[in-house]
């Protein structure tokens, strides 16, 4: 999904779970700053396209994959919180809804995989979630959650 | 460490060459079995740190790394290298961190937490070393800074630096598998298609 969903969906978590100070911090870094793995690529595309767009470039990397849980859930044990791991997985949920290819045990495995709800378009996906997601921190904010 | 190792590896088999001639040419050792001699005297340096006698541990442990220098030595030097023996090298690591490791966490060094988080942490390293060529250290050797600095810290240290050298052998394996698909379909085709295309035959593997 676009960076506004992981964002939208992030801040309905924080407001829900009442995060502030390092809990936020790590919930906005695992909620959508694991989206910066994509600048890894970024040489490769650049040597390739230059600036032209390439719609189905395959920008993701294994950070934003199941696999990561192999790091992530170390890291929530030494950092006694689960936020690291609750907004990642909330992040992957998003882009799980999504049909571009996902590679999700590599470099273990080269399986690979679209996701959930194929047969819907990733327009209307995106749409639908960025209401639906707007209208929940919006209740958030009214009941004072 | 990543890219570094074959001039290191020259430096330790010129050091070690009266050694490993004496071992191998004298005494007929073959590197597989100076290998478990070595795994041997790490095991045997476990006894001591339970008896909290570290610094006779962390001497023991110096002879074993220096032996297990000595394996990789003989097998260079006399070109009998084998997919075994670096494997029975990294599982004789392995296995002489774990028992080192816990037997720091019973004698109250360490909290048992930090020896199963910095343990997993270099096994993780470990699982995908051999594709990244990556690895970042921070095992057993940080143990003779311990000494000084406090188990419980430079254990925080492997986990933390094994852990971050994980990422970046994701990263790392990433960016070389994105090159590979990249210059296999060509600067002008629809890169999506034909990288399913590509990873569906396998060619990419």
């Amino acid at each position: 999904m676009t960076v506004l969903s992981h964002i939208l969906l992030t801040t309905a978590g924080v407001q829900a779970l009442g995060l502030e100070g390092a809990d936020l911090f790590l919930a906005y870094g695992f909620g959508v700053g694991v989206d910066l793995d994509h600048l890894v690529k970024a040489p490769l595309y650049y040597s390739k396209h230059k600036f032209q767009k390439e719609r189905h470039y395959h920008w993701r990397t294994s950070l934003q994959e199941p696999v990561s849980f192999l790091w992530i859930v170390p890291l929530s044990i030494f950092l006694r919180t689960p936020v690291p791991l609750i907004f990642f997985l909330l992040h992957m949920f998003l882009d799980y809804f999504m049909s571009y290819e996902k590679m999700p045990f590599f470099p273990y495995s080269r399986w690979k995989t679209r996701g959930f709800l194929v047969s819907v378009t990733d327009s209307r996906k995106e749409v639908l979630t960025i209401v639906f997601l707007v209208c929940t921190i919006l209740l958030l904010l009214i009941t004072g959650s | 460490m990543y890219n570094f190792a074959p001039a290191h590896h020259r430096v330790i088999d010129r050091v070690l060459r009266p050694v490993t001639k004496f071992l191998h040419l004298r005494l007929g050792l073959t590197p597989n079995q100076v290998s478990v001699i070595g795994f041997a005297v790490g095991l045997v340096a476990v006894v001591p740190i339970l008896l909290e006698e570290i610094e006779i541990g962390l001497l023991l442990l110096a002879l074993s790394q220096i032996v297990d220098g000595i394996d990789g030595s003989i097998a260079r030097v006399f070109n009998l290298r084998s997919r075994l023996g670096g494997r029975l090298e990294t599982i004789f690591d392995r296995l002489n961190e774990f028992f080192l490791f816990l037997a720091l966490a019973i004698v109250g060094e360490v909290t048992y937490t930090i020896f199963i988080l910095a343990y997993a942490a270099i096994l993780l390293v470990t699982s995908v070393k051999n594709r990244s060529d990556f690895d970042p250290g921070f095992k057993r050797i940080v143990l003779y800074f311990g000494y000084f600095l406090g188990f419980q810290f430079v254990l925080t240290l492997a986990f933390a630096a094994n852990l971050l050298g994980f990422v970046a052998s994701l990263l790392l394996l990433d960016f070389t598998f994105q090159k590979e698909v990249d210059q296999a379909i060509g600067a002008s085709t629809g890169s999506g298609r034909r990288r399913e295309e590509l990873l569906s035959r396998g060619r990419s593997a």
